[in-house]
């Protein structure tokens, strides 16, 4: 009688693809030749072996359309002093090999068609799993409402700038917000400052549309725009959360 | 010191869980076994390492779920858990 | 092993040192930390550590009485389960031993102690493990009081066991008959946890 597995194997990712997204981001593509597909908004484990034996492991989102192919796609933000982005960003080649558990997570997933308005509240990094959301609506050609504030500090640390502003240009309804909390370029005709609830009650989609609503970033982002969405009248069933954070394995 | 950015909720015991049960457990609905509240393991405060994870009750903080990882065995501790809800989906 | 092409990880000292790292350790000069909850904040006038075996309390002491305690000081090397390994950290604080003498007592009354603290805690350790210069309850590293984030005002110290024995925020010593698992060890980790034998993981020989 074969031994039940537990936990989900570990396979083989090469990569296939590095695209610099801004000076400090770079998306990855690997390719994944036992991969089961996945749903917009989940996750990959990565676990990276020093030649003494070292271990370190971290989750990523995916940033690619759902699908059953092959070929999947993170965005790695490198954090000053992180372990594992600075690598990933600065040192990692077409060709290499890295181990790769997935798909993970299905809280915070979401499927089209709709029926609901779709709103996403992203804050830095905490675009790529929702982003993997826009791209799914884009290839199912869903045209339900769909709204993305994304926070970024600066201009020149937006993700996938130019292809949000394609999938905003395109016809299918999906309006995009960004605002920047650290300083505008001359010229900005997008929001500025933290995503309050002034904001959020000014352009956000309002609650009696009960819209599903995603909400990813740091931690400190995503409670104070949980709360905010509250407060506006949001159910709580309807807001689902991903919070990033630093790991605080050394102090 | 900043460490490169992990998921810091219940989310990050979907990967450990994902084939321990039949359904995505990151959906089920915790009740906390001190203070009664609530809400989706997914929401649950993060504490510990992928290794060793413990997630709390966001009220009260009292530990509602553990687990541990190892190359022998994923052990799940879900004393702190008075009730686990999965819903049925459509 | 699937090795990784180009991957170092965090910067990790070298093999010079190879007889003082435990096996399968890393050595870092950051301080490795492990939490099970969120940082505890006890304020000093509502601080009190207790020593008790049954139902009986054998001694407590505020932070005043306890700041009067012999001092003693050590540096030594820690060993964290996740695999870092710290040289040379410097601690001071009370001795078990001084602790046991404080309380009146030649002897512990009994051959295992829980140590209980704030934010709900528990590790369990003979008291073979804490006598005779082996433990402390340290309220300073590296020459400043130790700050909350690291156990502080005091935590156990008992650098010769993996460092979740030493446990962070204690605030009393149970001492017991029979060897019960603490939170770590009930979940799957080494009821005991010797470095030097890589006892991570109940079952680990």
């Amino acid at each position: 009688m074969p031994e039940p597995q537990a936990g989900l194997p570990w396979l083989i990712a090469t990569v296939i693809e590095l695209r610099p997204e801004t000076a400090t981001a770079k998306t990855i593509a690997f390719d994944v030749p036992d991969w089961r597909g996945h749903l917009a908004g989940q996750h990959v484990d990565l676990r990276l072996t020093a030649e003494d034996g070292y271990v370190a492991q971290r989750s990523f989102s995916l940033a690619s359309a759902a699908g059953n192919g092959t070929t999947i796609e993170t965005t790695v933000q490198r954090v000053e002093e992180g372990e594992v982005s600075p690598f990933l960003v600065d040192e990692l080649r077409i060709g290499d090999e890295l181990e790769l558990r997935g798909p993970i997570g299905g809280y915070f997933t979401w499927s089209p068609p709709g029926p609901r308005p779709l709103m996403l509240i992203a804050g830095g990094s905490g675009i790529v799993p929702l982003m993997s959301m826009l791209r799914t609506r884009r290839n199912a050609r869903d045209a339900g409402t769909a709204l993305l504030f994304y926070s970024s500090r600066s201009f020149d640390q937006i993700l996938y700038r130019a292809e949000l502003d394609q999938l905003a240009a395109a016809p299918g309804a999906l309006t995009v917000i960004h605002t920047l909390t650290r300083g505008t370029p001359p010229g900005w005709a997008g929001e500025q400052g933290r995503i309050d609830r002034a904001m959020l009650a000014r352009r956000g989609i309002a609650a009696s549309e009960k819209p599903d609503i995603f909400v990813c970033g740091p931690t400190p982002f995503v409670e104070s725009v949980a709360d905010h969405l509250l407060s506006l009248g949001h159910a709580e069933a309807s807001i689902r959360t991903e919070r990033f954070g630093p790991t605080g394995e050394t102090a | 010191m900043n460490d490169d950015a992990m998921v810091l909720d219940g989310n990050a015991a979907a990967g450990a869980l994902e084939s321990l049960f039949a359904f995505d457990v990151t959906m089920a609905v915790v009740r906390c076994g001190d203070c009664g509240a609530s809400g989706p393991l997914a929401e649950l405060r993060f504490f510990g390492s992928p290794q060793a994870m413990v997630l709390r009750c966001r009220h009260c903080d009292a530990v509602n779920i553990r687990l541990l990882e190892t190359d022998r065995a994923i052990n799940l501790d879900l004393a702190g858990t008075a009730r686990l809800e999965i819903r049925r989906t459509a | 092993m699937v090795v990784t092409r180009g991957f170092r990880g965090r910067p990790r000292q070298d093999q010079a040192t190879r007889s003082r790292v435990p096996p399968g350790q890393y050595v870092t000069s950051d301080f490795p930390v492990l939490t099970a909850g969120p940082t505890q904040h006890t304020p000093l006038e509502n601080w009190t550590l207790s020593m008790q075996f049954g139902g009986r309390m054998l001694a407590t002491w505020s932070w005043r009485e306890f700041e009067m305690l012999p001092q003693s000081e050590i540096t030594t090397d820690i060993h964290c389960v996740t695999k870092w390994s710290k040289f040379d950290t410097r601690w001071r604080g009370v001795s078990f031993d001084d602790l046991l003498r404080a309380a009146g007592l030649d002897v512990a009354p009994a051959a295992f102690v829980m140590a209980h603290c704030d934010g709900g805690y528990t590790t369990n350790l003979p008291v073979a493990d804490l006598i005779a210069g082996k433990a402390m309850v340290a309220t300073h590293f590296d020459g400043l009081p130790l700050p909350a984030s690291h156990g502080g005002p005091a935590r156990l110290l008992v650098p010769h066991l993996y460092f979740w024995k030493s446990a962070k925020w204690i605030r009393r010593i149970a001492f017991h008959e029979q060897d019960r698992p603490g939170f770590w060890e009930s979940l799957g980790y080494h009821i005991y946890g010797d470095p030097w034998r890589e006892q991570r993981y109940g079952g680990d020989p």
